[in-house]
């Protein structure tokens, strides 16, 4: 088995002369919450469409479980649970009528899977009400129900918390953390929203104009982008003891034996240098990291931030 | 009767056409699930056999999947259980590596003569007094994985916790008059029947007291007992420096500290081990405060009978 459930090697996709989403090499290791993040138009619903054999790439290629997509889909498919624009369900029949519909198409894990999937999103199994009654934020319910119904491996989620109110916003996060952490779940979910993402996901793509900018995790992220002095010393225990005596400084934390982390950024930098050299100690390097998540993602989409 | 034969003969055709596709299709079936618990025995325990409900082989389908599912369940319980093991060995690589390796610095200043006399006593007061910071903090390390793998046992039984609040606070009092903070104890005559562990209450309102005396710089503190309707309240309020409202919802976290340059003493555990003592005993517990005004903390537990 692969060690990646979704990798892309080079997937393109070319529309006329613009490149949608270009040379995207996309790795989504087992067990996590993947969260792609980019503008509108980044190409984030493409690249699902691609992954989803949707639409077709253009060059490059999908693997799914580390088997290629096409040819396979029959069988890897119905692995995967995905909500991706609106799924069509008919207007004139309730919800549970129409998930019956796809239950019979294509198939279920269990005799009360359509209750269990009505149930994790909220809405009531054997309601009378119509789809065509459902207000946006139902509606929406029910297509993630409809993701969910055949206990999928895999769940790409395209802007999942589109159409919800804020308490239904952070019911879906919750219920997203516990399908990955309690059932052990993949999950791919795109979103505009950097905060979203950072609350939600494990590793994280940033997409800009179909470019795969980075790819990294978010503990990397985050720890990165704290604000911070980073000294590197010959010895990180003296140069400790020195910044707790001579400056009072007590919020830093070592990384190894030579690798300090100084929290605060409104120190005489320059005096603490001479301080440790004049105790013996070798500077290597001294650099201020001050850059926020939303700043790095500023940074690498190269515009504005975005709400 | 030529009619009827051919009749007969269509009907046997059909018959035996539509059998041979129904085992067609069931050892199609048959082959896909097959190919599915290969993978299932190969330790995906996230795959299930998907069937419409009214196939053939639904029921067995659905059989085997309920036994995958539970099974995945007691796997993922064991997982859960190893993430806990796997957090307090990166804590301890991680968390004690600061305190530890500052703790060297001093001692190595001391042995390598670097620092004399007056200094050179400072230095290894400074080093003993974070030795021992280290070992209340391991100390609280383990508390917490222990309250969080449940090995932690109560015993709780009906107290009369007023009479309890202040044989506790009777401790605190000189340790408030030395560091000057004006106290307001109130708490009532009335009994306050509760259902408590009396260690794990005498812990939960150290910590809080503990935290305001360490963290607050408070000159001020107010300790009060009362009854609320069906609950028992314990408040401790303090004038200190109180908690950024940024800050406020993470203040229960594991290892989540305000302001890493506040306070050199501290582990970010008392609180979070507070908090899962409180949820232990069955109680709650909230925090609001006022930047530059203070903080207050309520601990509330239902009454008993």
């Amino acid at each position: 088995m692969s060690r990646y459930i979704v990798e892309t090697r080079g997937l393109t996709k070319q529309y006329g002369t613009q490149k949608s989403v270009a040379d995207l090499h996309l790795h989504i290791a087992p067990g996590r919450i993947y969260g792609l993040l980019g503008r509108n138009g980044a190409g984030k619903t493409t690249t699902m469409k691609m992954l989803l054999g949707l639409t077709r790439p253009t060059s490059g290629e999908v693997f799914l479980w580390g088997t290629p997509l096409p040819g396979h889909e029959k069988e890897l498919l119905p692995r995967i649970g995905s909500l991706i624009e609106a799924p069509g369900f008919y207007p004139n029949l309730t919800a549970t009528e129409n998930l019956r519909i796809f239950a019979a198409l294509r198939g279920v894990p269990n005799r009360h899977a359509i209750r269990d999937a009505l149930e994790l999103v909220g809405l009531p199994y054997r309601d009378k009400k119509l789809f065509s009654q459902y207000s946006m934020g139902m509606k929406q319910r029910l297509a993630i129900a409809l993701a969910v119904m055949h206990d999928p491996e895999l769940l790409i989620l395209d802007e999942p918390t589109n159409g919800l109110d804020p308490i239904g916003i952070a019911e879906m996060r919750s219920f997203i953390r516990r399908l990955c952490e309690e059932r052990g779940k993949t999950i791919l979910i795109s979103s505009h929203i950097l905060s979203e993402i950072s609350l939600l996901a494990d590793d994280i793509g940033i997409l800009d104009h179909g470019v795969l900018l980075e790819e990294e995790s978010l503990a990397v992220l985050e720890q990165n982008s704290r604000k911070h002095i980073r000294f590197a010393v010959s010895d990180t225990a003296r140069a400790a003891a020195i910044l707790e005596q001579q400056f009072q400084e007590t919020a830093f934390s070592i990384q190894d034996d030579h690798i300090l982390r100084l929290y605060n950024l409104d120190v005489p930098a320059g005096r603490m240098v001479t301080a440790f050299v004049k105790n013996g100690l070798e500077v290597s390097e001294v650099c201020t990291c001050e850059e926020s998540l939303e700043d790095h993602f500023k940074q690498v989409t190269g515009g504005e931030g975005i709400a | 009767m030529v009619w009827f034969s051919v009749a007969m003969l269509v009907v046997a055709v059909l018959c035996l056409l539509v059998s041979y596709l129904s085992v067609r299709r069931a050892k199609k079936k048959i082959r896909e699930t097959m190919d599915i618990l290969a993978d299932i025995k190969q330790g995906n325990g996230n795959r299930r056999v998907l069937c419409a409900p009214g196939e053939l082989t639904a029921p067995l389908v659905y059989e085997i999947n309920d036994i995958v599912a539970s099974y995945e369940k007691e796997l993922a319980a064991l997982r859960k259980a190893e993430e806990t093991n796997r957090q307090l060995m990166t804590s301890l690589s991680h968390d004690l590596r600061t305190p530890l390796t500052t703790l060297i610095g001093y001692l190595d200043a001391v042995h390598k003569g670097i620092v004399t006399g007056q200094e050179k006593e400072e230095y290894t007061e400074t080093a003993r007094r974070k030795a021992y910071d280290l070992k209340d903090y391991i100390d609280g390390l383990f508390d917490w994985f222990k309250l969080n793998s449940d090995e932690f046992v109560l015993n709780p039984q009906v107290v009369e916790a007023a009479e309890l609040t202040r044989n506790l606070l009777i401790d605190w009092i000189p340790v408030l008059e030395d560091q000057h903070i004006a106290y307001d104890l109130d708490i009532p005559d009335g009994p306050l029947r509760v259902r408590l562990d009396t260690d794990v209450y005498g812990r939960i309102l150290n910590n809080l007291v503990q935290n305001v005396v360490a963290h607050s710089r408070a000159t001020a503190i107010c300790i009060s007992l009362s009854r609320q309707n069906r609950e028992m309240e314990l408040r401790v309020s303090d004038n200190g420096i109180g908690i950024d409202k940024q800050d406020l919802p993470h203040i229960f976290e594991r290892l989540y500290k305000c302001d890493r340059g506040r306070s050199e003493k501290g582990s970010g555990l008392g609180l979070a081990i507070t908090h899962q003592l409180v949820g232990k005993l069955g109680g709650t517990i909230t925090a609001a405060s006022t930047p530059g005004k203070g903080t207050t903390f309520l601990v509330r537990f239902p009454l008993a009978g």
